[in-house]
């Protein structure tokens, strides 16, 4: 095993516990729905939220990280170099999560002062962290450009999949910067802060996955690198293709022009086609090289990857996205239920994919199979769906009666959110969550003992 | 397109590379204008001496959703404050919205957390009426202020906003900061803003 | 857009979104098993999601612009399955991997 893959254990590692730490924070902030009651100026909703979502952001990075230090050397024949300092970063990263975390938690707020901006919270969403931890993170991607465009130098060798992938890494890097100014104009802030957000999740992310991806399936499958830099170049094609303008699809209400209802509306409601594309290629490689698959909840992850995808972004997204339906879908739990699962399809289900693959090659397991994951994968996924579904409900419910009846008042807000079809998709919500939870157990009982017992790693493939 | 083209990657490598570029340089001067037209004084968005003027929120014409108009004099908090006096106290504002993570319990034209009410137009929110009284405040002003510093004194329903420890001076600063958010143009966001359907 | 317009509007949106992906999965499989019914199938999916759009083309309140769109999607919608298809087995073949089911 190389050192890198090593180090991407760690990362993995890291990642896994993070979700879980997600996912109690997730837990307690579904929860004050249902008693608002709780910890009230002790610990509120917006302290839950900050940990829920910056850890997300943090856990799929991490993964991200550990999937390209994991299959880089052995795409280039050639160990990673600089893992002394990557590993340094590895570690000053973990610390900087547990101080921003701690601060998160203990101290919450400070003064409206640059002090606050640097060193306890700065309140913007999905990039609170303050300012020296930004800059933490700046430097560890730094050191990860540096990792990745190294070895390429060092082993005079490109291939298409790293070519792609470095070129991602500069404006993926570039855009973090945005994390770091305070802006007085709302608007302007907005603006570039939307540049940051679905610049990362719905461009350079995509692109970053789909580079994990084809690594992943010429691991998995063994299908040949034409192939999968084919598809690569058609999939970046698409979804920049889409993307990049489907960026004004956030512009609709900040205060901007009218023509991004137009083009926002428009690209974005293309978004869905190239997933529908991936949605036939899965069908086509689960056929073709079923037989091939040495690995199965890897090859199940990948397919939920790709319908998750599809109808969490794909489906939930082209319900939204026309301006005519997102004036009264905005900013509601129909946000919420999209954010949901379109995470989770597009990026959750692909890193633990990889997580599976990873630990095959270091416990030298030749087919990897077993119980516990299909259960772990049921309840994963039956949760998130769940939860999506749920939130849904108090969604619509939410554009219904606060907005396109009551006016979008502040009595409208309360009114709808106390109705009967609100309430009841939050319990569900927080009922599928709990079932979340528990896959989520189950998933780090496997991860942990998968391949580790004759029994378990020793069945034998139906057919080779 | 012959069958060798379409099957070599470096013909969608060269579709990649070019897709990307042109939707960049289209973003890039989307991204002039449109920054043009949202810094405060621009088409969209009033400067920050909107807070010395009355600010309504009605029909326009050409327009299919209702728009916000900016009226005669109306002092918040009896000052007139000049050009840079009313951009440090927006800008002490948003300090206090980001240092106590106002966007994750509320949403600013719509982009936040869902927890807690839009604050969009929240300065136009007929609500405050009856907040004046609750408050023994004169103004909505005053009104928004008394409340920001000691929400758990005047409960609104099940869930309550926590005591954030505001300053007077900071109090001051996000009800500018409101008022000011709600002179912005948003496109009729949120959704029929004061009106309720009528049932046929 | 009235309330009940609203909720009618976006669950057809979605719901021709998924169709289209039923029509696409269907497809997919059908080709991979070289079975009609699951072909059939796949365009049942496709009939249904061309209905949907007929009925937000009618009876939406969405602008022209938008139900131009709508269509189009459809046809691209019809379109992509099986150009996927063809082109991921010519790139297989053309590298020697064929699938004999």
């Amino acid at each position: 095993m190389y050192e890198s893959q090593r180090l991407a254990l760690k990362y993995f590692t890291a990642a896994i516990a993070l979700f879980g730490v997600m996912i109690v924070a997730g837990l307690l902030a579904a929860y004050y729905y249902i008693d608002p009651q709780i910890l009230y100026n002790v610990f509120d909703f917006s302290t839950a939220k900050i940990l829920h979502i910056d850890v997300l952001i943090i856990w799929l990075l991490m993964g991200f990280f550990g999937a390209v230090y994991w299959f880089l050397p052995e795409e280039l024949g050639q160990e990673t170099v600089g893992l002394g300092v990557a590993k340094v970063a590895f570690y000053v990263l973990c610390a900087a999560v547990l101080v921003v975390a701690g601060v998160f938690i203990f101290v919450q707020y400070g003064t409206s002062d640059e002090f606050s901006l640097w060193f306890i919270n700065q309140g913007r969403k999905y990039v609170e962290a303050p300012r020296w931890a930004a800059l933490g993170i700046t430097a560890v991607v730094l050191v990860f450009m540096y990792n990745v465009i190294g070895t390429a130098l060092k082993a005079k060798k490109i291939t298409g999949v790293v070519a792609v992938l470095i070129v991602d890494l500069v404006p993926l890097f570039a855009l973090y910067l945005i994390s770091l100014p305070a802006i007085t104009n709302m608007s302007v802030d907005l603006y570039w802060w939307w540049w940051l957000v679905h610049m990362w999740v719905e461009a350079t992310w995509e692109v970053l996955i789909g580079c994990i991806m084809a690594l992943a399936l010429m691991q998995l499958l063994g299908t040949s690198r034409r192939i999968v830099e084919t598809w690569l170049y058609i999939e970046v094609a698409l979804v920049l293709g889409t993307g990049i303008l489907g960026l004004g699809h956030h512009y609709f209400w900040i205060g901007t022009p009218k023509y991004w209802l137009s083009i926002g509306g428009l690209f974005s409601a293309f978004e869905p086609l190239p997933l529908l594309g991936m949605v036939v290629h899965a069908v086509y490689d689960s056929g073709v090289h079923r037989m091939k698959a040495t690995n199965r909840p890897a090859f199940y992850w990948v397919m939920a990857e790709a319908f998750g995808n599809f109808i969490g972004a794909g489906v939930w997204g082209f319900m939204m996205t026309l301006p005519q339906i997102n004036l009264f879908s905005h900013g509601t739990q129909w946000t919420v239920s999209h954010g949901h699962f379109a995470f989770w399809g597009a990026y959750g289900c692909g890193v633990i994919a990889v997580v599976y693959l990873a630990l095959q090659k270091s416990r030298s397991v030749s087919y990897m199979d077993g119980t516990a994951w299909k259960w772990s994968f049921a309840l994963l996924n039956i949760g998130l769906v769940g939860m999506a579904g749920a939130l849904l409900v108090s969604g619509m419910a939410q554009a219904f009666y606060e907005r396109a009846i009551g006016g979008s008042t502040l009595q409208a807000f309360i009114q709808a959110q106390s109705s009967p079809w609100f309430m009841q998709g939050m319990y569900a919500r927080f009922g599928f969550g709990i079932l979340f939870a528990v896959g989520y157990v189950i998933l780090v009982y496997n991860l942990l003992t998968v391949g580790r017992r004759e029994a378990v790693g020793a069945a034998v493939p139906a057919a080779t | 397109m012959s069958d060798s083209t379409v099957s070599d990657p470096h013909f969608w490598r060269a579709g990649a590379i070019s897709t990307t570029i042109i939707m960049v340089a289209v973003l890039g001067i989307l991204t002039v204008n449109s920054l043009g037209a949202i810094e405060a004084g621009g088409s969209h968005v009033p400067p920050y001496t909107v807070i010395n003027h009355k600010i309504g929120y009605g029909p326009a014409l050409n327009r299919d959703t209702d728009a916000p108009t900016i009226g005669g004099e109306q002092l918040l908090f009896g000052k007139r404050y000049t050009p840079t006096e009313a951009h440090a106290l927006i800008r002490r504002g948003k300090l206090v919205i980001q240092s106590r993570a106002c966007m994750d319990c509320h949403t600013f034209f719509g982009n936040g957390a869902y927890y807690a009410p839009d604050l969009t137009k929240a300065w136009l929110d007929p609500e405050w009426k009856v907040w004046k009284a609750m408050t023994q405040s004169k103004t909505r002003g005053e009104a928004m202020k008394r409340f920001l510093m000691h929400p758990e004194r005047y409960p609104t329903w099940a869930r309550r906003m926590p005591n954030l420890q505001l300053s007077a001076q900071e109090a001051e600063a996000v009800v500018a900061y409101l008022k000011w958010m709600s002179s912005v143009d948003a496109n009729g966001f949120p959704a029929h803003f004061g009106h309720i359907e009528k049932n046929d | 857009m009235s309330s009940v317009e609203l909720l009618k509007t976006a669950g057809l949106l979605g719901v021709l979104v998924l169709f289209g992906g039923g029509y696409g999965v269907l497809y997919a499989v059908g080709r991979l098993r070289r079975q009609r019914s699951w072909l059939q199938g796949g365009y049942a999916c496709y009939a249904v999601q061309v209905l949907i759009a007929g009925v937000l083309v009618v009876t939406s309140p969405l602008a022209v612009g938008w139900k131009l769109l709508i269509v189009f999607s459809v046809f691209a919608y019809l379109a992509i399955p099986p150009v996927t298809w063809r082109y991921l087995e010519r790139t297989h073949h053309e590298e020697g991997e064929v699938y004999d089911s």
